[in-house]
């Protein structure tokens, strides 16, 4: 019987006869005239690329290791000890948010979303809706303070940029992300630039920074460096300004050269440290507004100044209108 | 803001207890416009959950509206781990001792200083011997791979010692985290059970449900706040330095009260308010009618209060 076309390897190719079918197959269906006709394969999935020699028998074990077992190569252990800033967090910062955050009678604000087209035209079917009325992206719907959605601190972002990796060298951005690595424990990746601009002497794909995700007791750790040691010491330091945010619960800030030094991973060894750039620190939270993320940040200890802004909060006006209807009436 | 009357019950419909009855002619119930009070009318008859008592015996008045307090001190160190979680942690710490990288020594002690020399003639040696017949060794940087590293830093030279240095290598001793009220078991201590929320309970004159977490009448024209604010003065004095979490309650709690008792209401209900205190003692007044006062753990508080009361708190407080 003559092989099938489709399954012979073809030569010079590391992947074996790229589009690998099912065995499910239809035999071509058609009037007994064409006697020589071919079968029709239809491939049931999407058309999965893959490197045989990755599975190989001598990588059956270490491919199919989860991570989390410690005989895994890509296994780190998290857990090595009691997480101080997160068990303050459980035992009493979240209890005191989940009362502090409710609002009575609250329904969920609706964020900005795409525009379905009325109907009126015909050719208004299948089209693609339309960008979001006062927003260039969609925005999140603020939904009903819960037990389920209390504001927490989810991942830290430290990203610096190097610019003496564009003036000079881009080797400058090793010292800084090796002092990344001290402060945060863990190894950054570098960031790459992604446009030319000749008047800063700036090219495309040049290695000008780093950046690095920290989650979990690693996380925790480092907030609580940051605001029990190096924010103290900051000269003329009163707080975190609170126009930060990103209107849905991300914060920002940024560390200077000089307050960089204050880590105690630097600050011990002063000498290795000629050339430090500064870097921005993102807080990532589970809270839905600048406001509740700030409330939560300021129990865990990052203090915050300037005049509050809320935004998303229903108005009080519009409460008391629903519970108006019921019958309660509130005077005062 | 004053919650004035509400239309329909607060609680489950299990309960057998009756609703508020509206009194038209109370200050309690005076309503804004003749569109909402008729609203309130037709809502309240639909929404009653009256029993024949009622109906017979109008002149019984409402449920006395009371404000509570649950103030508690957080805990001042961590929490007390258990044998699984030591175990754990030391094995996932060895394991992190064992995967960690090589300690970069060329990073921190350059090739050919002093330091470097101290820092080489104290460390462990190397040399792989405990190795089996055939395998290869399998060192790097100093380092046997196999197993964890072992770093040994020198000895400080007292004698080059300045103050500072001395304040940064001054050994840290740090406090029990047992006190001395945990020894003698003083219930009355702020500085018991450090690792643990301690909830402050009252004891009231009274023959039954004597223990209690402290609660005040909500007088006319006040706010459950202004009243928790009150009654944490008449209580415990003004030597505490407390902070109120949120005007939201934290849990609610309904009695009826005995026919007997000839009071001028049904029930009562309180809605207990949180409050944290950081500083100062909790001092009991003379005529709020408190004899005694206790800092319990939520383990310990059902000990002293009754079955029913314990039910609709326990979820206010927080586990440790």
């Amino acid at each position: 019987m003559a092989t099938r076309p489709y399954l012979r390897p073809r030569g010079g190719n590391t992947y074996l006869c790229s589009f690998h079918y099912q065995q499910h197959y239809a035999i071509h269906t058609s009037s007994p005239v064409s006697k020589n006709s071919i079968s029709i394969v239809h491939p049931v999935h999407h058309r999965i690329r893959y490197k045989k020699n990755q599975l190989q028998p001598a990588y059956k074990d270490i491919l199919n290791t989860p991570k989390w077992d410690p005989r895994s190569h890509l296994f780190k252990p998290q857990y090595t000890q009691q997480s101080r800033v997160e068990e303050h967090y459980n035992t009493t910062v979240a209890p005191d948010l989940l009362l502090a955050n409710f609002v009575h009678n609250e329904a969920v604000i609706p964020g900005r979303k795409r525009q379905e087209w009325d109907g009126s035209s015909p050719y208004h079917i299948n089209r693609p809706r339309r960008s979001p009325a006062g927003s260039a992206v969609e925005t999140p719907d603020i939904k009903p303070r819960m037990f389920n959605n209390v504001p927490g601190l989810n991942a830290i972002w430290v990203h610096a940029f190097v610019r003496e990796a564009v003036r000079v060298n881009q080797e400058r951005t090793l010292p800084t992300m090796v002092m990344m690595q001290q402060i945060t424990g863990k190894k950054p990746r570098p960031v790459y630039s992604k446009s030319t601009v000749m008047s800063w002497r700036l090219r495309k794909n040049m290695m000008v920074g780093a950046k690095v995700k920290i989650q979990g007791p690693d996380m925790y750790q480092f907030f609580a460096t940051l605001v029990e040691i190096v924010l103290p010491r900051i000269k003329d330091f009163k707080g975190i300004e609170n126009t930060s945010g990103d209107m849905f619960g991300n914060i920002s800030f940024g560390l200077e050269p000089a307050d960089v030094k204050l880590f105690p991973e630097v600050e011990g060894n002063p000498e290795l440290w000629p050339n430090l750039a500064g870097f921005h620190i993102t807080l990532v939270t589970s809270a839905q507004t600048d406001p509740e993320a700030r409330t939560m940040l300021s129990a865990l200890g990052l203090p915050f100044v300037g005049r509050e802004r809320l935004h998303n909060v229903p108005s009080f006006e519009a409460l008391e209108a629903i519970d108006r209807k019921r019958g309660i009436v509130y005077s005062y | 803001m004053v919650l004035r009357r509400v239309s329909r019950p607060l609680w489950s419909r299990n309960s057998r207890l009756l609703e508020q009855v509206a009194r038209p002619s109370c200050i309690y119930w005076r309503s804004i416009g003749t569109a909402t009070a008729e609203e309130v009318k037709t809502e309240t008859a639909s929404s009653l959950l009256t029993t024949p008592s009622i109906a017979e015996s109008p002149a019984l008045e409402a449920f006395k509206i009371m404000s509570g307090l649950i103030l508690c001190r957080q805990p001042i160190v961590t929490p007390e781990l258990t044998p699984f979680e030591k175990a754990y942690y030391n094995y996932q710490s060895e394991l992190r001792k064992r995967l960690m990288w090589t300690f970069p020594k060329w990073f921190y002690y350059p090739e050919g200083t002093l330091a470097e020399r101290q820092f080489s003639a104290v460390q462990p040696v190397v040399d792989g011997k405990d190795r089996d017949e055939f395998e290869k060794p399998d060192i790097l940087f100093n380092r046997d791979r196999r197993s964890k590293q072992e770093i040994v830093f020198p000895e400080r030279d007292v004698e080059r010692e300045t103050e500072e240095s001395a304040k940064i290598y001054a050994k840290i001793e740090p406090r029990s985290r047992t006190t001395e009220a945990d020894q003698k078991n003083d219930v009355r201590s702020l500085e018991r059970k450090l690792d643990r929320t301690l909830y402050l309970l009252v004891k009231k004159d009274r023959r039954a449900n004597e223990w209690k977490f402290p609660a005040a009448e909500v007088l006319n024209g006040e706010t459950l706040t202004a009243a928790a604010e009150r009654l944490l003065l008449t209580t415990g004095g003004p030597n505490m330095n407390t902070w109120l979490v949120s005007n939201t309650p934290a849990a609610y709690h309904h009695y009826p009260y005995n026919p007997e008792d000839k009071e001028p209401y049904m029930g009562a209900k309180v809605f207990f308010l949180k409050s944290r205190i950081f500083a100062g003692t909790f001092v009991p007044q003379r005529g709020s009618g408190v004899i005694d006062y206790a800092w319990l753990t939520k383990d310990e508080i059902p000990d002293y209060v009754h079955k029913g009361y314990w039910a609709s708190m326990a979820n206010a407080l927080s586990k440790h």
